[in-house]
C-alpha cells in the first residue's frame, strides 16, 4: 500500500518529493498540499498510511516548516500566483 | 499430453500470482500471464521472452505500437491488441485520479500539469505537439493533438494554435511537446516558439502559462526551469535541469547542455 495523506482522499496518493538528504525527507501531498517530514533514526519509505504519523512529522501543524531548511525545490508553485511571471515575454528575435 | 502440461503451467503461474503478487513475479512471468488470456492452448513463454528481448522492458513491450508488436513470432492481431489495450487503460487510470469530483482535472501548479501532460502522451512515437486549452481556474477545457512529426522533429502553424485556444474559449495555454530520443533539454526553437505564440495570443487576452517537454517519465517546465521526474506516475521529484542530467539521464546528455 502506498503512503495516504490525512486528506484522505480516496486512491490518490500522488507525493511531491521535496528533499531527500540521507534519513531526511520532506515530501508534499499533491492534493492537500500538506508538507510532512520524516526523519532521524527511521526512514519512512512511502509505503506507510500518514493517519497516524508517528515518525512523519506534519510540519504545517506543528509550525515547524521553514523555508529556509530545505533546498525546496518543489515548493508549490502555481500557475495562477498573482507574482506569476511569464518567460514568454519578450523578443523572439 | 503436452496440452495438459501447459494448462498445468498456467494454473501454476496464476496461482503465483494470487499468492504472492505482481511484485514477486520478473517480467517474462507477467508478460506470459498476460499473454494467456490473449492467447489460448498455446505455450507462451517463448513468446514473452521474444517480446521482451525485441523491447526491452515490460513497459516498453506495453507500450509499443500493435503493429509493432505483430511483427514478433507469435504475436497476432489479438494478443497485440490485448496488450497495448492494458497500456491504454492505465493511461485513462492515471487520467481519472486527476479528476476532481465533477469530472475536472485542474492543472495548477507544474507538476499536475507535468502529470497530466505525461499521461497524454505515454504512447506517442513521433514528436506530437499538444495544446491544452484551459480556463481562468486552470481547469482543462480540451487538450488537441495538433502536430504529428518525425521522431526528431514536429513543425506546426501558429495560427493552429491560437484557433484550438479561440474555439474552446480558452484563457490559458499549455503546451505540450515530447522528445522520444528521452533528452531532456529544450531547443532553442522550442524557446523561440513557445514566445512567438504568447506574443500572437497575449493579444487575444490568452496567455501562454507553460511550455513543456516530455520524456516517458519526465518532464521539463521551461516557466520554472525545473524538471519533473516521475519515478512513478504518482511520485514525482523536482530537480534541476542540470541535477536531472547528473542523476537520472546518460552522460551524453549532458554535454547537450554545455
Amino acid at each position: 500500500m502506498q503512503a495516504k495523506c490525512i486528506c484522505r482522499v480516496p486512491d490518490i496518493n500522488n507525493w511531491t518529493i521535496i528533499h531527500i538528504t540521507g534519513r531526511d525527507r520532506v515530501i508534499r501531498c499533491s492534493q492537500c498540499r500538506q508538507i510532512w517530514h520524516s526523519y532521524g533514526s527511521y526512514t519512512k519509505e512511502l509505503t506507510e498510511d500518514l493517519v497516524s504519523p508517528y515518525e512523519w512529522r506534519h510540519l504545517i501543524r506543528t509550525q515547524e516548516y521553514h523555508k529556509g531548511d530545505y533546498e525546496i525545490e518543489g515548493e508549490p508553485e502555481s500557475y495562477l500566483d498573482p507574482a506569476f511571471e511569464s518567460r514568454f515575454e519578450g523578443e523572439t528575435e | 499430453m503436452d496440452e495438459n502440461l501447459h494448462k498445468g503451467h498456467r494454473e501454476r503461474i496464476r496461482k503465483a500470482y494470487l499468492e504472492r503478487g505482481m511484485d514477486s513475479m520478473p517480467d517474462h512471468a507477467v508478460l506470459e500471464l498476460l499473454l494467456t488470456y490473449a492467447i489460448p492452448r498455446r505455450d507462451v513463454n517463448d513468446t514473452a521472452h521474444l517480446l521482451l528481448n525485441r523491447f526491452g522492458s515490460l513497459n516498453n513491450v506495453l507500450s509499443a505500437d500493435p503493429r509493432e508488436l505483430m511483427q514478433t513470432e507469435g504475436v497476432g492481431q489479438s494478443a497485440a491488441v490485448f496488450l497495448h489495450m492494458l497500456f491504454d487503460a492505465h493511461r485513462r487510470l492515471n487520467l481519472q485520479t486527476m479528476q476532481n469530483a465533477n469530472g475536472k482535472v485542474r492543472l495548477e501548479t507544474p507538476q499536475d500539469a507535468c502529470r497530466y501532460a505525461l499521461a497524454l502522451s505515454a504512447s506517442d512515437r513521433n514528436e506530437t505537439l499538444r495544446v491544452i486549452s484551459l480556463d481562468a481556474s486552470m481547469t482543462v477545457l480540451h487538450d488537441d493533438v495538433l502536430e504529428v512529426g518525425t521522431p526528431t522533429n514536429v513543425h506546426f502553424e501558429p495560427r493552429r494554435v491560437v484557433e484550438t485556444a479561440l474555439l474552446h474559449n480558452a484563457r490559458y495555454l499549455i503546451l505540450t511537446h515530447n522528445h522520444p530520443s528521452n533528452i531532456l533539454v529544450p531547443s532553442s526553437d522550442d524557446v523561440k516558439t513557445a514566445k512567438m505564440i504568447q506574443e500572437i495570443a497575449s493579444k487575444l487576452e490568452i496567455d501562454v502559462r507553460d511550455q513543456l517537454i516530455l520524456t516517458k517519465n519526465a518532464a521539463y517546465s521551461y516557466q520554472y526551469d525545473r524538471v519533473f521526474f516521475f519515478s512513478t506516475p504518482a511520485i514525482c521529484h523536482a530537480m534541476s535541469l542540470e541535477e536531472y542530467c547528473d542523476t537520472i539521464c546518460a552522460p551524453r546528455t549532458k554535454s547537450k547542455l554545455s
